[in-house]
């Protein structure tokens, strides 16, 4: 983990370095000040100097005093500096590996736990990044300039310390590996169990319509009982680490001043190299009982990294990409043959056999019971998926070979619940076509129904919109991103109509809109209204993931088995009539 | 603050066992280094026994044994602590809440202050831990210096214990300067977040549109003003860290400027200097959280700000002084007018409605019509401002709100699905239910063949708010749920939302025959199925602007006709 984090880390490796560089610094600092504090302590008590003798050394003592605190707060800068680099960087190829995964990989329950990685997974990096990272550092430097120093001195210190030190690692890795298996599990337990209590807040309305949520009091105190007696359980084995550490740096502390006390008594050493001794050997621990305090924040990190890496690193279906472009004015004829797609994971073949022509000209309609398909065909369409089987071919080339941008140019697409970012109206907009004019942008928004509702806004087509920012209704937001398609003035529509019923009045806006922008436009809509079916040139129905029924409205209602049930149960009320 | 301390009191034993063995383990390391350096000292003396530097020498290793075990122990009972307050937070908030009217609730539900107040609970539990202990630790760890110095050298004494106590200085200032430039980070925070969520909901488009580099420049420099301004925050942390190592060393520096003369003058004993120097160093340990500490305790005296806000914007919902059972499950609507604080209009006004077992009404009408609001009304959960709401003969308002709830199930606009199994979230209907009844209430859903696709069966987790469930499947597991209930009264808000055109047929036809002798009110936009109804409402404005069975109104010339028009032109058309 640690290695794989300090190879991810690479954008901000001169930082690091220079984190480790100012805490080797401060480790000197460390060495110096303790020489000089023994020189004064030595001076006066065995010398009988005074203040006016040892001005000079005191004097000294303030300076590297002054520095280890600028080195210090260096340091943290540097560390800070460090973190949020390679935050920064990890964030990007997080959401642009989202990007190239596209909606595919990442719609429905994916989606917010994207968001949750690509925010809080990055962002819980932090203390991982600046401080246990550089500890790591840390614990491997400075323990070793203080113990040259003390070597130098005093042969026994130095192998109090040597032999401690050796012991260490022993009794991390003993303590350690069983505790990081349990705490892990248990930090995954944790967030669950708060995941709990925030559902069941949120849920309280329902709990209370059901008669239940007065029992949920004592199930959260239930709840929380059994997290906290587990999780003490864990901690007990968990600080069992930190106390080996800790007792094996006060018991040496001791071990080593009883060492020199035999060493002065003996005459073999002088006390300026014995105190100097005493006050290095706490520092020579400090960094090792840092790594213990922080760490939860490693354990959360790695947690978090996990994640993190195993997005960046989830393989990935390549779409071929061509590089074939077709001329302008190309009747851009496309045609499904045979196409299978299964989603990747469990479950059934999405489509099966679809066979499917969109002739020029032509608005083509499909229709079909929920699970039939139709989302997929347009994802298949739009290259965000590649057929597992079969074909598509647009003017006979098949789709594989083109320029992928190219095409997607050729497109103006409309999803079903359509996305505003954070922005103007007008940004949102112009989304596809960025130099689009004010005029262009009006006209497209006058096409799409939207131009009246915009121009009512309070700054009009500046106003901001997007999560957080003013919240337009639903059938508003789908008649922004009709302008936004027609603002591209691409030769071809593909739009996904909403299915969640609005209420009639707002329906017959957007439809009204849709067969507006349908009768100047060559489109492809999938319809979850059966008004907006009867006014395309020819419908398909799916079922099962193929092609069940074809024609024109006239016919299908005439012939087609499925699109007149579907019919039926739509306007079961009109047979009152 | 004080509102928190309540919260310590009920584990104020602990508490103080916690705080007494963080105090004793800082104790333990000044006496460490204290005795070591006197130990060190006096051997530099070369007395002409050892036995002298006995005492000493079992000082160091009984304090280098105590201090390590004292910290453990003080790690096991600051964590159970913050484990107790968290559930003690926890069941309060919960219960308050709980208690708050339901048009209270669901504002703060539609508001989304819920998921805000939940996390600030999550970061109370650092209260003791984080930011109350360390100043205190450091307050007792003064107080012991002065102790310890005062026989040696009181001046020295003296000096030390207000240097540790100015230590805090740094950290205050910090805490100022933290505010303004946390608040900035949080902005840019939120900002960001923004940026991600819509990014990677409309990742469709932006792909489809070749707008995604852009976008990624887009949130290349939001993540880099957010970076800024949390470096700035840091760099202010950082500063205060470092004064306090420089506090430390210059306390350090000023005892011994003050100790050398005293020794010079015989006025302290020579192997007193090195115990004076060290103790001040060791004391300083005990300043280093306190940066941290006074962060801490600024999101936490925030966090609780908002929280207690929250949990008492208003009085808990009045209720009956002595609570009546309804006499039967007829209800009676009559004349019923509802307010809401601050708007004119009234959301229902005069509204007349009888449903007695086996009848079955609808109420029609456009988005804002006061559909909703009526089944508020008869659930309690919307106030009646003039009229009567009579459940079995008995008014609403005399009528425990659990004993409300009994009587009806309810499929509303928020109803939540919660993160546990299939099973259990259908089972919330009836918990002892069999697993036969679950069945049958998942096939009257025709959840069947989900059930039968999912790797796990009834028994798979449905996901966060039901996410791994499509719109339409989490409406059904909503009916199946009511169903399963089998409460008197149905009042079913919209129940077919989000369904294709076959399976919303389907339930319906499901709804109807569960509902053959019970009583069914059932709010819709989409005249759909409503030549079964015995009773059909068209309200407008909150106001019933027309009644009568669905022959009649298609035939009168009204509202109705014209909707029914609307939604059969739209397939005349074309």
């Amino acid at each position: 983990m640690l290695r794989r984090m300090i190879r991810e880390a690479a954008s901000g490796r001169a930082l690091l370095v220079a984190t480790i560089l100012l805490a080797v610094g401060g480790g000197l600092g460390v060495v110096v000040q303790a020489v000089l504090m023994a020189d004064v302590i030595a001076g006066a008590f065995l010398g009988g100097e005074g203040l006016s003798q040892l001005a000079g050394l005191l004097l000294a003592l303030a300076a590297v005093a002054g520095l280890r605190a600028a080195l210090a707060y260096f340091r943290q800068v540097a560390a800070d500096r460090f973190s949020a680099r390679v935050r920064e960087d990890l964030r990007n190829r997080v959401f642009g590996r989202i990007l190239s995964m596209g909606p595919v990989g990442t719609s429905g329950e994916r989606s917010g736990e994207l968001i949750a990685t690509a925010l809080d997974g990055v962002e819980g990096l932090d203390a991982y990044l600046a401080h246990y990272l550089p500890q790591t550092a840390l614990a491997a430097l400075i323990p070793f300039t203080v113990l040259i120093a003390v070597l130098a001195q005093n042969l026994l210190a130095g192998a109090v310390l040597l032999v401690t030190a050796g012991l260490l690692p022993y009794f991390m890795i003993l303590l350690g590996r069983a505790a990081e298996r349990r705490t892990k599990r248990q930090w995954r337990l944790l967030q669950t169990l708060s995941g709990h209590f925030l559902d069941v807040v949120r849920g309280m309305r329902t709990l209370q319509l059901f008669g239940r949520s007065r029992r949920q009091v004592e199930i959260i105190r239930k709840v929380s009982e059994a997290h906290r007696s587990a999780t003490l359980d864990t901690l007990k084995i968990a600080f069992l680490s930190a106390f080996a550490l800790e007792l094996l740096a006060s018991l040496s502390t001791g071990l080593v001043a009883v060492a020199i006390s035999f060493g002065l008594l003996g005459g073999t050493l002088h006390l300026t190299a014995g105190l100097a001794i005493l006050i290095l050997v706490p520092e020579f621990y400090l960094p090792l009982r840092g790594l213990g305090s922080d760490f939860h924040a490693g354990m959360s990190g790695a947690v978090a990294a996990e994640r993190i890496f195993a997005l960046l690193e989830a393989p990935q279906a390549v779409a071929t990409c061509g590089a074939r472009r077709l001329p302008a004015g190309t009747p851009l004829e496309i045609r499904l043959r045979d196409v299978a797609y299964s989603y990747p994971g469990a479950g059934p073949p999405a489509l099966t056999d679809l066979d499917l022509t969109w002739r020029q000209d032509e608005t083509l309609a499909v229709v079909g019971p929920s699970g039939a398909g139709k989302s997929t065909l347009l994802r298949l369409l739009l290259g965000f998926a590649v057929p597992g089987r079969g074909e598509i071919l647009v003017d006979g080339v098949a789709l594989g070979d083109l320029d992928l941008d190219w095409w997607r140019r050729q497109i103006a697409y409309v999803p079903q619940q359509p996305t505003l970012f954070l922005g103007s109206v007008a940004d949102n907009i112009r989304l596809g076509r960025p130099d689009a004019s004010q005029e262009e942008i009006e006209k497209a928004a006058r096409l799409a129904r939207a131009h009246g509702f915009i121009s009512a806004l309070p700054e009009g087509y500046a106003t901001q919109v997007g999560e957080g920012a003013r919240t337009l209704s639903q059938g508003e937001r789908q008649r922004i991103a009709l302008a936004r398609a027609l603002a591209t003035r691409a030769p071809l529509l593909v739009l996904d109509e909403p299915t969640a019923s609005l209420d009639a009045e707002t329906d017959a806006a957007i439809s009204a809109a849709i067969a507006d922008v349908a009768r100047g436009h060559r489109a492809l809509i999938v319809a979850h209204r059966l008004s907006t079916a009867e006014r395309a040139s020819r419908i398909a129905v799916l079922a099962a993931g193929s092609v069940a029924e074809e024609g024109t409205p006239q016919e299908l209602r005439r012939h087609g088995v499925i699109y007149r049930s579907l019919v039926r149960s739509y306007y079961a009320v009109a047979e009152v009539r | 603050m004080a509102p928190l301390l309540r919260f310590l009191r009920p584990h104020i034993g602990l508490a103080l066992l916690a705080l007494g063995l963080a105090f004793l383990a800082v104790a333990a390391q000044v006496g460490l280094i204290g005795t070591s350096a006197y130990l060190i000292s006096r051997a530099a003396l070369r007395p002409s026994t050892i036995l002298l530097l006995m005492v000493p020498i079992v000082g160091v290793q009984f304090f280098s044994i105590g201090r390590s075990s004292l910290r453990y122990l003080e790690r096991l009972t600051s964590h159970d602590l913050t484990f107790r307050l968290l559930a003690s937070l926890r069941v309060w908030f919960y219960a308050r809440l709980e208690a708050l009217p339901p048009s209270i609730l669901e504002h703060f539900h539609s508001a989304d202050l819920l998921s805000r107040a939940v996390h600030d609970i999550d970061s109370l539990q650092d209260f003791y831990l984080k930011a109350l202990a360390p100043p205190l630790v450091l307050l007792l760890t003064a107080a012991l210096v002065w102790l310890v110095i005062r026989p040696m050298a009181p001046s020295v004494a003296w000096v030390l214990a207000v240097m540790l106590i100015l230590a805090g200085l740094p950290a205050v200032v910090q805490t100022r300067l933290g505010r303004r430039l946390g608040g900035e980070v949080l902005r840019e925070r939120g900002l960001l977040s923004a940026a991600v969520a819509d990014g990677v909901r409309g990742v469709a488009e932006l792909v489809a549109y070749g707008a995604g580099a852009a976008y990624q420049e887009k949130l290349r420099s939001s993540q880099r003003r957010l970076m800024q301004a949390q470096i700035r925050l840091r760099r202010a942390v950082a500063l205060g860290g470092a004064l306090i190592g420089l506090l430390g060393n210059l306390a350090m520096l000023a005892a011994l400027v003050l100790a050398i003369p005293l020794v010079r003058e015989g006025r302290m004993p020579g192997w007193d200097l090195a115990v004076v120097a060290l103790v001040a160093l060791a004391a300083f340990e005990a300043a280093v959280p306190l940066p941290q500490s006074f962060q801490a305790m600024g999101q936490c005296l925030a966090a609780s700000r908002r929280i207690f806000d929250l949990a008492q914007a208003a009085a808990p919902a009045a209720e009956p002084r002595e609570k009546q059972l309804p006499d039967g499950t007829e209800i009676q609507v009559r004349g019923l007018t509802v307010r809401r604080e601050g708007v004119a209009l009234p959301a229902l006004a005069g509204v007349d409605l009888t449903l007695s077992p086996g009848r079955h009404v609808a109420v029609v009408g456009q988005s804002g019509a006061g559909k909703t609001t009526l089944i508020g009304a008869l659930t309690g959960c919307a106030p009646v401002t003039e009229g009567s709401v009579l459940l079995g003969g008995v008014p609403i308002t005399e009528i425990g709100r659990e004993d409300i709830w009994a009587m009806s199930a309810v499929i509303s606009q928020d109803t939540w699905l919660f993160h546990v199994s299939l099973k259990e979230n259908i089972r919330l209907g009836r918990p002892d239910a069999t697993d036969e009844e679950v069945l049958a209430a998942v096939e009257a859903v025709r959840l069947g063949p989900l059930v039968a696709a999912l790797p796990e069966g009834i028994d798979s987790l449905v996901g966060e708010q039901g996410a791994r469930l499509s719109g339409g499947e989490r409406q059904r597991v909503a009916i199946a749920r009511a169903m399963l209930k089998g409460a008197p009264v149905l009042l079913l808000d919209e129940p077919t939302e989000g369904l294709d055109a076959v399976t919303e047929e389907g339930v319906l036809q499901e709804i109807l025959q569960l509902a053959q002798s019970r009583s069914l009110l059932l709010v819709t936009h989409r005249l759909i199925g409503l030549e079964a109804m015995d009773e059909i409402l068209v309200l407008s404005g909150g106001r019933v602007v027309e009644r009568g069975t669905h022959r009649e109104l298609v035939q009168a010339n009204g509202l109705y006709q014209q909707l029914f028009r609307l939604q059969a032109d739209l397939l005349q058309e074309g």
